[in-house]
């Protein structure tokens, strides 16, 4: 529990000095999204671990009464979530006069309470998932659906009405504060009493995974298992990602629930007509980073966290599984293998993590465009700068999938390796307003572009991006292909993840200084 | 006919099957051109490697107590030894004398020899005539 | 038999895990036909070599040889023609035991569907359950059926029967015997690693007992019950001193002596009956004891 600790106090740290003004939670800041899955994790490894290793039935058996385990969980639980929240909210002396507004408090504040909500409620999921993934998964979508959906359908249908905003702001607020507090409480009391009255089923404790694989079973008939071990090995693969296939079905689902209430409240209100054709009625995705869109944010944290589970599954899931050996012992050249995982991961990501929210934004903005099939140039522009990330962070994952035993373990370690990444980058790069502040690379970048080397650039990120491509790969396949791992391998990993992170910052200067010099000249 | 292995004994497993079916050929358990249980079913039964009941029957081919016809199975064959008389008369003599040796190891007299061995001779008839 | 032509060959194989000696220093042959037991207490250092046979750990030190062929690097080309059946046996979840045998095949050159429906009807498998829903012993069935329906010349046994049922125990033993070696008994070989000794005791045609990464014993099994006997006398009077049959291990109480006796010589035996003796009684130990007192 300690390492989760640690993350959460630095997540909060984080939180805590990186806060801005203009900075409204529902933006997505990355940090505090960060800061509320950390805690979901922290929750649902106190539970999720004991549960898929089947040693709770151990731990139940213990002369405790099933109350005092459960607040000996809790209690640790609860310490890691007030001290990160009192990093996040407590103003030490020597803070005063950074410029924090009472606006910056508040989201604090509602930080702290989006914290609470979904840690209070993830002992629950990861109870009735079975499994510490899937407890993250599902604990992530419940406060998620109870508050951007209905908050944006209050938004909207209030400001139909012509509510001011100040107003709008104070009922969403009211409503939040009432809406997650009851949902968390209600949550919470419901695992207590879960807990009490636990039953050591023992097999099949898997929601999540069950319920994928019962779903997907006849979809991928297409790609018949026959004679062919190509075709065989590529269907396997694709069934091994299938919490992330749940995780992009519920976000499919709210999206589409979330429209259809629109519909019928605007319908109700028969204007949605003119609101459809001109395509205010609800946002889009723009390319004006974590802008105003109020999906945007959940849907930007979503395309960033699929390409990281589905790397991480890619090995992970069959050593949790045990078939992992069982697949090194076939008559099949590990090579091949590696590679197909490889291709089928990218596929994967690629189809969930980066066309799936596509359709949906494209659906979301002018239908009439959208069935032109022209998608908007800003989405192109999206599309084609979030390919090569996350190609990138689809193979990070699925080398620390190499490495790792779990795929939460997995997850963490890719996610930890890009949030260095992030975090490098700002800090070499200076935090804050960056677009207005220059380092070596950013002006490099800017040089590159006026002296008309922008070919040269292009080519230079290119390469970049196709060197640590095959780096993760050939470092991956040492990972898989073999049972043990000396211990020069962990730090070559760990040198390997250093040179990626301090080389790709230094790209990404250089990219960001042309963007901005582009976007002056 | 029932065989049974006993992996308590110094003998090995094969050289127990030889035995076990060479004595229910002498008490009439089992009669010339009488089928033997193939290989597998025996194997299987007495849970032992196919191999050794392999190696007993070829044993017992060699020795010319069974003939094998191929796809029909082994069969108890005639007794008609394809050793000269005096050849068997010999290995008889070689037998005797170890029991003699032994029967002086445990101090049985000859007397005694004598007649334990025509109990037994009478008991393989007796069993030989009721299996008729 | 010319040793290339064996089916595994191990010589002076060192294997360690950082400061611990796994293997140190093993060798082994198998002979094709053969059944051979590979026998030790837990951590000797069996897993460890089976899963350098099938190139899943490097050796650090030694040779091996599997047909012939170097397993790290003619991969493909030894594991085609082995089947491994492992102790955790482990299948996907989503995957019925049709589509798990469909899966399997889909990397073998041959297949034999007649043993498969044979084995899946007697083993009373439904075809179309559920990996999920297969009790643990319906599992190593499985695993079984997928490790002989190709037709392997080596079927590697690592721990196959330990937490079965005796049902399911006794019909693994006459699938192998059966299914597996009846096809080709010549190139048919078997290497069982387990601690169920008394169940393969009549399979096993030699064996290898190991400990601390070193062979102990290392014979055919006629040849061991030959030489590994237990000896119970009682005497008429107070028993001699034996010390001239350098017993493994003695017992005695009053008259009665019980001695096991690691190198069983007819000369021996014939010596101790010699003395005056009220009842003498001479057994070959069985594969177990045998283990048990070669590692006490």
């Amino acid at each position: 529990m300690l390492p989760y600790w640690l993350g959460l106090l630095v997540a909060a740290i984080f939180v805590h000095f990186s806060a801005t003004p203009n900075d409204s939670f529902w933006d997505g800041h990355p940090a505090r999204m960060l800061l509320v899955i950390l805690g979901a994790v922290m929750g649902a490894v106190s539970f999720g671990v004991e549960l898929s290793s089947n040693t709770l039935p151990l731990l139940l058996v213990q002369p405790l009464s099933r109350n005092r385990l459960w607040w000996e969980k809790m209690s640790v639980f609860g310490a890691a979530l007030t001290t990160a929240s009192l990093v996040m909210v407590v103003r030490t002396p020597w803070e005063e006069g950074w410029g924090w507004g009472s606006g910056i408090l508040v989201d604090q504040w509602s930080a702290v309470v989006m914290l609470w909500a979904v840690a209070l409620s993830i002992p629950l999921w990861t109870l009735v998932a079975g499994t510490a993934l899937g407890g993250t998964v599902l604990g992530l979508a419940g406060p998620f659906i109870l508050s951007v959906p209905l908050v944006a359908l209050i938004e909207i249908t209030m400001e139909r009405r012509g509510i001011d905003f100040i107003r709008i702001a104070r009922v969403v607020h009211t409503y939040l504060s009432v809406a997650l507090p009851v949902y968390a409480l209600s949550c919470f009391l419901a695992a207590w009493w879960r807990f009490c009255h636990y039953q050591a089923k023992g097999n099949g404790g898997d929601l999540l995974a069950g319920f994928a694989a019962r779903s997907t079973r006849g979809r991928f008939v297409f790609l018949r298992s026959g004679r062919d071990p190509f075709w065989n090995l590529v269907r396997k693969e694709v069934l091994l990602h299938r919490v992330s296939f749940v995780m992009a079905g519920l976000m499919t689902g709210v999206w589409f629930l979330f429209l259809a209430m629109l519909a019928i409240v605007e319908g109700l209100r028969g204007q949605i007509t003119d609101e459809v054709k001109n395509g205010t009625l609800i946002p889009t995705l723009s390319l004006d980073g974590f802008g105003i869109g109020l999906f945007a944010g959940p849907l930007v944290i979503y395309a960033m966290m699929i390409p990281i589970l589905v790397g991480a599954s890619a090995v992970a899931e069959e050593r949790t599984l045990g078939t992992h050996l069982m697949n090194l012992t076939l008559p099949s050249l590990r090579r091949g293998q590696w590679g197909i995982k490889c291709l089928v991961a990218v596929g994967v990501s690629f189809v969930l993590g980066l066309v799936l929210p596509c359709c949906a934004s494209v659906v979301s903005s002018d239908v009439r465009q959208a069935l032109g099939s022209i998608p908007s140039r800003e989405l192109l522009q999206l599309a084609l700068i979030l390919t090569p990330i996350q190609l990138l962070m689809v193979l990070a994952a699925t080398w620390a999938s190499a490495l790792c035993q779990t795929t939460l373990r997995s997850a963490g370690l890719a996610t930890v390796m890009i949030a260095s990444l992030f975090v490098w980058t700002v800090i070499s790069l200076n935090i804050g307003d960056f677009w207005h502040q220059g380092v070596v690379s950013r002006a490099v970048g800017e040089m590159m572009l006026h002296d008309g080397l922008k070919a040269a650039m292009i080519l230079l990120a290119v390469f970049s991006v196709v060197g640590a491509v095959i780096a993760f790969l050939v470092l991956g396949y040492r990972g898989f292909r073999g049972l043990e791992r000396r211990r020069w391998e962990h730090w070559a990993g760990f040198g390997a993840v250093c040179i990626f992170v301090l080389f790709m910052s230094q790209m990404a200067g250089i990219l960001l200084g042309a963007l901005h010099g582009q976007g002056q000249g | 006919m029932f065989i049974q292995i006993n992996f308590s004994s110094p003998k090995p497993a094969y050289l127990q099957i030889v035995d076990q079916i060479k004595w229910a050929a002498a008490s009439g358990a089992i009669r010339a051109g009488e089928p033997l249980p193939s290989i597998r079913p025996l194997s299987e039964q007495l849970r032992i490697n196919r191999n050794t009941v392999a190696k007993a029957y070829s044993e017992l081919e060699s020795q010319g107590v069974i003939e094998t016809s191929a796809g029909r199975g082994c069969f108890l064959k005639n007794p008609g030894s394809p050793l000269k008389k005096e050849v068997r008369h010999e290995l008889m003599i070689e037998e005797i004398d170890g029991v003699i040796v032994q029967a002086h190891h445990l101090q049985i007299s000859g007397k005694d020899l004598l007649r334990m061995v025509g109990e037994r001779l009478e008991h393989f008839e007796d069993s030989n005539n009721n299996h008729k | 038999m010319k040793s290339t032509d064996a089916v595994i060959e191990i010589r002076g194989l060192h294997k360690s895990y950082g400061a611990t000696d796994a293997v140190n220093g093993l060798d082994l042959m198998v002979r094709p036909g053969r059944c051979y037991g590979f026998f030790g207490r837990n951590g000797a250092g069996k897993t460890t070599t089976i899963k350098c046979l099938l190139n899943l750990l490097k050796p650090n030190q030694g040779t091996v040889r599997v047909f012939g062929r170097d397993p790290s690097k003619q991969e493909v080309e030894v594991k085609s023609r082995l089947a491994y059946v492992p102790d955790q046996v482990a299948f996907y979840p989503w995957m019925t035991v049709n589509e798990t045998l469909r899966y399997l095949e889909s990397f073998r050159r041959k297949w034999n569907r007649d043993i498969e429906n044979d084995l899946l009807e007697r083993f009373d498998l439904d075809a179309s359950k559920l990996t999920t829903a297969l009790s643990k012993g319906q599992r190593t069935q499985l695993a079984l059926i997928s490790a002989v329906c190709p037709e392997p010349e080596l079927l590697v046994l690592d721990e196959p029967t330990s937490g079965l049922d005796p049902i399911v125990r006794r019909e693994f033993i006459e699938t192998v015997i059966g299914a597996y070696q009846e096809a080709d008994p010549e190139r048919r070989t078997i290497l069982v690693s387990t601690h169920l000794i008394r169940e393969f005791e009549g399979l096993i045609d030699e064996f290898t007992i190991i400990n601390n990464g070193r062979e102990v014993v290392s014979m055919e099994a006629d040849t061991a019950r030959r030489q590994f006997q237990r000896v119970r006398a009682r005497f008429v009077h107070a028993p001699p001193d034996l010390a001239f049959a350098s017993p493994r291990s003695m017992r005695r109480e009053g008259r009665e002596v019980e001695m096991v006796l690691h190198e069983a010589a007819p000369e021996l035996l014939e010596r101790l009956r010699g003395y005056p003796l009220e009842s003498f009684d001479v057994e070959s130990l069985s594969l177990e004891e045998i283990f048990v007192s070669s590692l006490r």
